[in-house]
């Protein structure tokens, strides 16, 4: 016990007095994950409203296939990424992105695509069908009518983002395989987190992971404030 | 004569292997009320769906002004601009009542300016002044179903079809709402379509009674069928009809019990109401029956009573006139 508080202790010293490092490290997790959540959406999201909206043959097929992606290991995922880049086999290669923060979150978004699918296709399989023939029965186009379902799942898609983030930002195997933690360029506060702690070096491992959980913490704050401004 | 808005030939409706409703040949003119009476399950909403182009037919062809309207996407997106639907269950969107009503006007690229204005309009239409900014969430079932009328009167549709218009609302508005809606088929060229539980309500307020019994149109509606429940009365137990009149059980029951009776219109008996007391219904309509006379009483819900032409001819019933209704337990019998 005496060693976690003096471990918070030195956390605290470090984080309010310890130099550039440390918020160099959460600035390149923030980003990787951030980076991750853009990807993770861009592709996850269109995914998820195709499944949620649309009525298609082999549809249940595809939702197992996703809802089984979510599951996937993310030492598998930083394999695939890894054999991807590397520059002895990738067919990405020539793009440099291994042991960077772009090739980072990259693959983060590979892990967080099927996550913001699935929940999206959850939270507009939630909506009222009712809603959907309403605004058809209005004079709304078909596309349109969709929209109108996706408004009402608003919630939903932002929840599936702000947990994916929270997924991504805690990420470990990936970061390590495909960000390298090289000091001041891939170095993730997951990834120095488990570096410390096998050193022994609590003090900076405590650090990051107050503020891994404030990233959090804040995350959900947000969210609820949404959630009640909505309600309000 | 005007052309039918919409023609049916041998269309059927399926959900999954059942049939839902099959109808040969029905025809809807422009400037009818018609009401759709017909006891649950029996193809009522599923009529109303395939006339809004919200579920395809499962065999035959439902004709929009002449044209399939379920022949290619764009001809059904444009009827579905002029026809509209009110369902049963309210179904509001998220937001402000404003932005409710004015749904289909941004839909239809109507200027704010005029949004604002016509949804005003409608929403004194049905007596919710100033619920512009309300939440949908926040309103009660009754409010809700208002602003469904007014979201669907507010861009002055072609045909309105309501699934059970008065099913969530209190009683005293109810007239208000029928009226309404029956003033919606008086401009020329509108066609209203309703559904109801009601026969009295379909009656009184449609041109034409469409009647279905298990997804088939049927010649009449049967009358004089109503579900009650049993209730302690002075001379025992006695089954309570929907609208509170009471008739005697002919057997043994328990209180609560949900049971169909039926009420024989030969057996009922009537007479105009002494001044010293209250009376039980009042006559809305009255129609040659062959050689007898058949009358229908509201006595909260539409009683049919057959009278011979000398029963009749001695009493000499008026519409509007009140009545006091007798129901002996001969003429009550249990399905």
């Amino acid at each position: 016990m005496e060693v976690l508080f003096k471990g918070i202790w030195e956390g605290l010293k470090l984080l309010f007095g310890g130099g550039n490092e440390i918020w160099l490290i959460v600035g390149v997790s923030l980003r990787a994950a951030l980076g991750g959540v853009l990807l993770a959406a861009v592709f996850g999201i269109p995914i998820g409203l195709l499944l949620g909206l649309r009525d298609f043959r082999g549809r249940r097929a595809c939702v197992l296939i996703v809802n089984t992606l979510v599951g996937l290991p993310t030492v598998v995922i930083g394999l695939l990424f890894f054999c991807l880049f590397s520059n002895r086999i990738g067919i990405f290669s020539g793009f440099n992105l291994l042991y960077s923060v772009t090739g980072m979150a990259i693959a983060l978004g590979f892990l967080g695509a099927p996550l913001v699918a699935s929940m999206v296709n959850a939270a507009v399989r939630a909506v009222d069908p009712a809603v959907y023939m309403t605004a058809l029965t209005l004079g709304a186009p078909p596309v349109r009518a969709s929209m109108k379902i996706v408004s009402e799942s608003w919630y939903g898609i932002m929840a599936a983002l702000i947990i994916a983030f929270g997924r991504l930002v805690s990420e470990v195997g990936i970061a390590a395989m495909i960000g390298g933690n090289i000091r001041w360029r891939t170095r993730t506060m997951t990834t120095y987190i488990a570096l410390e702690t096998d050193k022994g070096e609590f003090g900076y491992a405590i650090a990051l992971g107050v503020v891994l959980l404030a990233v959090v913490l804040v995350l959900n704050v947000g969210f609820m404030w949404l959630q009640s401004r909505r309600k309000s | 004569m005007s052309a039918p808005v919409f023609q049916l030939e041998n269309t059927s409706a399926r959900y999954g292997k059942t049939e839902a409703l099959r109808i040969d040949s029905l025809s809807l003119k422009p400037g009818r009320r018609y009401g759709i009476v017909g006891a649950n399950g029996a193809g009522k909403t599923t009529l109303l769906y395939l006339l809004a182009g919200l579920r395809r037919p499962a065999e035959g062809s439902v004709l929009f002004e002449g044209k399939d309207l379920y022949g290619n996407a764009a001809r059904l997106n444009a009827a579905r601009r002029r026809v509209t639907c009110i369902f049963q269950i309210p179904v509001l969107f998220r937001g402000t009542v404003f932005s409710n009503i004015a749904y289909p006007l941004a839909v239809r690229g109507i200027p704010s300016a005029e949004r604002a204005r016509k949804v005003s309009r409608a929403l004194e239409l049905v007596e919710l002044s100033g619920f512009e900014k309300r939440k949908s969430d926040s309103l009660s079932d009754g409010e809700k179903q208002k602003v469904m009328h007014a979201r669907a009167l507010v861009f002055d549709p072609d045909v309105l079809l309501v699934d059970e218009p008065v099913v969530n609302i209190d009683r005293a508005y109810r007239p208000v709402l029928m009226s309404i809606l029956s003033g919606f088929a008086e401009k020329e060229g509108r066609l209203l379509v309703f559904t109801s539980h009601n026969a009295s309500l379909v009656s009184r307020y449609a041109d034409e009674v469409l009647a279905l019994d298990s997804g088939r149109l049927v010649d009449s509606y049967p009358e004089n069928i109503f579900m009650a429940e049993v209730v302690e009365a002075m001379e025992g137990k006695a089954a309570q009809l929907p609208g509170g009149f009471t008739v005697p059980l002919p057997v043994e029951s328990t209180a609560g019990e949900k049971i169909k009776v039926v009420l024989s219109p030969e057996k009922i008996r009537i007479e105009r109401t002494p001044e010293t007391e209250k009376p039980s219904g009042t006559v809305w309509k009255i129609e040659s029956a062959g050689s007898s006379i058949k009358l229908s009483i509201d006595v909260g819900v539409q009683l049919v009573v057959v009278l011979s032409a000398d029963e009749y001819n001695s009493i000499k019933l008026l519409p509007g006139e009140k009545v006091s209704v007798t129901v002996p337990a001969e003429a009550v019998s249990m399905e």
